[in-house]
């Protein structure tokens, strides 16, 4: 298909005769440039013409019968085939097949303007900038499921960082019913081979750059391929960027709230991606765009964002007007029993103890007791027993689990029943993150006679709306797991109480994005329950006073945890400061763990300026 | 949507249920069980088609779920049905002057028999066609051949099928006594589809195709700009350092590095341009919606044709509702463009380019009489 012809040759430098110790005198500039040029000719013209494949099935062809229908409803028949056949053409990217497909999803305007500014204009090649928050990661999925549905896009990639795989999946999924295989499947180390052909693959990016996942990646070609938190390419000398340059790929994406964190040649990398050529080359670029000494600043504005706005959108708050109201956060610090304290004090030294003997292999496994020691005494005697009964280690746990489950009441739970009783016209979503916690709190409160409403991922669709209705009609209290009110509307609640904590501040930003959204008219009020002495305590000292999370706006606590310098979930490295440190190292770990976080803030404040600079309201949608 | 609003309310009425029009632009119906579960709706429903939808209505779209659910309850009916047109069918005028304005034969001649009333069996089929590269066009596209002879109606179809519309649902019954041309076995029809559909299809997106072309031209000018100039950068690298007489031993690795950028712009520009081949590779997919058997009186011209010492007999008809003859057939790519030109052997007709040389040895052949390809070197083009 291609063919190749030669250009007319064309000079090349403007050169001076010059003269050289090694050359004869009558050799001159021009000379070693056409020596040059010879050894190194023009590019050729490669003339890519369109290949098409026709794909016909006219095997099917029907005769009538003319036996099998009265003539006069076989006419009518005839007829309106004709009109569906008709009505079939008249869908077009105006309107959007893929909104009725979405589940638990709110979509906004300006998202449904973005996808069909993408499809339409963009012809699927666009970095999506919209500030975080506003939802890249639904817009993304929704251009992807418009494509699917039009049959358009059939191979797609995904790659993400690793802390992402996990939420891509999940929401893909659940929001847009695509599956996907994850670079966590073990046929990736299986057989690669296999598990790169596959048509959806979502995988962390740092799996994917390996050199000899690479070379099996350079071999598939995607309809599309998408890059979450793509300033990760924005250096061309890195694998990250050559990956997503080598790829074959008809539609490519690329999501970032701040595509520029130090200069705008990293803009010019991600641009190029999309477009290669758009702004010539670096070089160029940088005569053209670029202040000597000001990295960060355009020299020629307009020229440069007229270019820009050929692949680029970013929507911003003020463009999309969402104005929530304010909320706020409380941390109750609970003195624990002195059996409480005696018994995590005793299960942290077992987890050190086994941490230390290189049980690195049971890391989860003892993150699950330390997270359940601090979830609640019913939850710890449980995990406890699991984790001895596995491991046949029965005896040596079995006084710690019965010192456990002898714990009538934990502090929470009594810290939990006197915020109900506060405020009790207000309604009050309590959130767990352990099964057991919450079968003991449902305990707890059909004891006391508290009527609530329980939510859990084990229901099914009906019995979560029941649950939903119970809550906003007839009871005050809403017990949940991690999905409470997932996909539901239940702005009708301004208070949330966290009562156990996950180490992963995404999974508490989601929890608070349940009722902190647009919709809710009043304030909002979190209230934070973590007895003394537990890692809980650490993790929303950190969380709370050192980066003021619960004033963040929903998405910025990931672009944080972006920005630090540790690659490790924040989860792993909250765990490792707490078992790797005794007692009395701790309070420094955690105050360094702190700065790290305070630093990593303030990289990703001064990133969001210089992009809010930078762009302001000029790609917004409309 | 005002379209979809009566295609629903002529669907639902065709299988038993009740309708109603409510504001605003919606339908009340009662449905009976079986289309209750297609639908999945419940007997007593209200429907919405517009911007504002009538109390308690469920919206109905294009873009939605429910064309499935209409498909579905739509089954295979309509897919294909015989009309017979009995209408009057009177000889035309000066038919010589009509053959002699319709058919042209680039090396034959021929002289028109005689002109006889007959039956005739038309075949209109439609299809839908859907292109897809980096955007999508689709569209419908109609066929029509006479089961006589297998010319193609182009230029023909409208008048044949605007009256038959019209006609609505009477029910016209062969005159007794009428002798129609045999049906197509189906591996005939299916072959003059094959060679029929692919240039019509591609005749409709003439223009799409054009507007990919000009934008893949764009983008590949761009990008040999940018290799260009990628390439020049290097080359003056180079260039200042071979003009050092003394070169340090980084220098030196410098200059090595610089052939090798020269050597990967080259890479990187096949790659890049191979990327806009799969950006703008484009796959169509063709599928066959209905048939419509017309069955109708024609005038039937005879016209002998000679070419050197052969000779044969073609038949082509005259249409009374259209009121004009149909073309010959080509008989291997069944084109609408004229002329024909007739092979030596078979006395085939044919485009000129079907009976022109191959595009490999030049030998001349009739792709009709060779369909697999050249009969000295085996070339086939595509």
């Amino acid at each position: 298909m291609q063919q190749i012809t030669q250009p007319k040759k064309k000079r090349i430098p403007k050169a001076t005769p010059v003269k050289t110790e090694q050359e004869s005198p009558s050799i001159t500039a021009d000379t070693a440039f056409t020596t040059l040029e010879e050894r190194f000719p023009e590019l050729p013209h490669i003339e890519a013409a369109i290949p098409i494949r026709l794909h016909m099935t006219v095997e099917d062809v029907l005769l009538p019968d003319g036996a099998t229908q009265p003539a006069v409803a076989a006419e009518r028949w005839f007829q309106l085939r004709t009109e569906f056949a008709r009505l079939n053409l008249l869908q077009g990217f105006d309107e959007l097949l893929c909104l009725p497909q979405l589940h638990g999803v709110d979509t906004y305007w300006f998202q449904v303007e973005t996808v069909r500014k993408v499809l339409k204009q963009f012809r699927g090649r666009v970095l999506l900038a919209d500030e975080v928050g506003l939802g890249k990661t639904v817009e993304a999925g929704m251009v992807l499921k418009e494509y699917m549905l039009r049959g358009m896009v059939e191979r797609v990639l995904v790659l993400t960082p690793a802390s992402l795989v996990g939420q891509w999946h999940e929401e893909m999924v659940t929001k847009f019913d695509i599956d996907f295989d994850t670079s966590y499947n073990r046929l990736l180390r299986t057989d690669p081979e296999r598990f790169w052909a596959q048509p959806r693959v979502i995988a962390s990016i740092a799996t994917a750059r390996r050199k000899d996942h690479f070379a099996r990646l350079k071999q598939q070609h995607y309809d599309m391929v998408i890059v979450d938190e793509a300033h990760h390419l924005k250096n061309r000398r890195t694998n990250n960027w050559k990956l997503v340059d080598g790829l074959h790929k008809r539609f490519l994406l690329l999501l970032s709230a701040t595509p520029v964190q130090n200069n705008l040649v990293e803009l010019y990398n991600l641009l190029t991606l999309l477009k290669p050529g758009i702004f010539k080359t670096e070089k160029e670029f940088r005569s053209a765009y670029m202040r000597s000494g000001k990295p960060r600043i355009p020299a020629n504005r307009e020229q440069m964002q007229d270019l820009m706005r050929g692949v680029m959108i970013r929507n911003t708050r003020s463009l999309v007007d969402v104005r929530l109201p304010p909320r706020q956060a409380v941390t109750l610090q609970l003195d624990p029993s002195s059996e409480e304290a005696a018994c995590y004090q005793k299960i942290t030294e077992r987890l050190r103890a086994a941490h230390a003997q290189g049980a690195g292999k049971q890391r989860m496994a003892l993150q699950h007791l330390l997270s359940a020691a601090g979830s609640s005494p019913a939850t710890a005697a449980a995990a406890i027993e699991r984790f001895a009964r596995r491991r046949k280690q029965q005896s040596r746990w079995q006084s710690l689990q019965r010192r456990y489950s002898a714990i009538s009441c934990g502090a929470k739970e009594q810290a939990l029943l006197d915020l109900l009783k506060k405020n009790p016209d207000e309604k009050k979503m309590v959130f767990v993150h352990h099964r057991e916690t919450l079968a003991r709190l449902d305990g707890l409160l059909s004891a006391r006679d508290i009527p609530f409403a329980r939510f859990d991922g084990s229901m099914s669709g009906p019995e979560k709306d029941a649950a939903i209705e119970r809550f906003r009609e007839r009871v005050q209290v809403l017990l949940c797991s991690e999905s409470g009110g997932e996909g539901r509307n239940v702005q009708f609640c301004n208070t949330l109480i966290n009562f156990d904590l996950p180490w992963n501040p995404m999974l508490i930003e989601q929890r608070i994005g349940r009722i902190h959204r647009i919709g809710q008219p009043r304030e909002v009020f979190i209230f934070n329950l973590a007895v003394r002495g537990t890692i809980e305590e650490q993790i929303l000292r950190i969380l709370d006073e050192k980066i003021n999370m619960f004033e963040l706006v929903v998405g910025e606590i990931g672009a944080i945890l972006g920005e630090m310098e540790e690659k490790q979930d924040f989860a792993n490295m909250v765990f490792d400061a707490w078992i790797d440190a005794t007692d009395h190292e701790r309070p420094e770990t955690f105050a360094a763990l702190g700065e790290n976080m305070i630093r990593a803030k303030g990289k990703y404040e001064a990133v969001k300026a210089l992009d809010d600079e930078l762009f302001g309201e000029e790609f917004e949608t409309t | 949507m005002a379209e979809l609003l009566s295609f629903v309310e002529s669907l639902l009425e065709l299988e038993g249920a009740a309708t109603e029009r409510i504001a605003p632009d919606g339908l009340e119906v009662m449905i009976p069980p079986a289309l209750q579960r297609s639908l999945k709706i419940p007997e007593l429903t209200r429907l919405g088609f517009g911007a504002r939808l009538p109390d308690a209505a469920q919206r109905v779209m294009l873009e939605s779920e429910w064309l499935n659910r209409l498909e579905r309850v739509m089954g295979t009916r309509g897919r294909a049905i015989r009309r017979v047109l009995d209408v009057e069918n009177a000889a035309p005028f000066h038919p010589e002057r009509i053959v002699e304005h319709t058919l042209e034969l680039t090396n034959a001649t021929y002289r028109l028999k005689r002109v006889t009333p007959a039956w005739t069996r038309y075949l209109i089929m439609t299809f839908s066609y859907t292109a897809i590269s980096d955007e999508k066009r689709d569209g419908i596209l109609r066929l029509g051949l006479n089961v006589n002879n297998g010319s193609t109606l182009d230029g023909l179809l409208d008048p044949l099928l605007y009256p038959t519309a019209e006609s609505g649902d009477e029910h016209t019954p062969l005159p007794e006594g009428v002798q129609l041309p045999p049906l197509w076995e189906t591996a005939r029809l299916t072959a003059v589809l094959n060679r029929a559909l692919p240039a019509r299809i591609r005749e409709r997106l003439d223009r799409f195709l054009g507007s990919m072309r000009r934008r893949q031209e764009r983008d590949l000018k761009r990008i040999y700009n940018y290799h260009s100039q990628l390439r020049q950068q290097a080359l003056e690298r180079m260039y200042q350092l071979q003009q050092k007489s003394d070169l340090s031993e980084r220098q030196r690795s410098g200059q090595r590095r610089t052939e090798q950028r020269l050597q990967t712009v080259l890479r990187e520009y096949q790659a890049k341009v191979a990327d806009l081949r799969q950006k703008y590779a484009m796959s169509v997919e063709c599928v066959w919606i209905q048939t419509l058997e017309l069955i109708m009186p024609v005038q039937r011209f005879e016209v002998s044709i000679r070419r050197r010492k052969g000779r044969r007999r073609l038949s082509l008809d005259w249409n009374p509702l259209a009121r004009k003859l149909e073309q010959a057939p080509c008989e291997y790519s069944y084109t609408w463009e004229k002329p024909r030109s007739v092979c030596d052997d078979q006395l085939h007709l044919v485009t000129p380019a079907a009976n022109g040389p191959c595009e490999k040895c030049g030998k001349a052949y009739c792709r009709a009489c060779h369909p697999n390809g050249c009969p000295r070197c085996g070339y086939k083009s595509g």
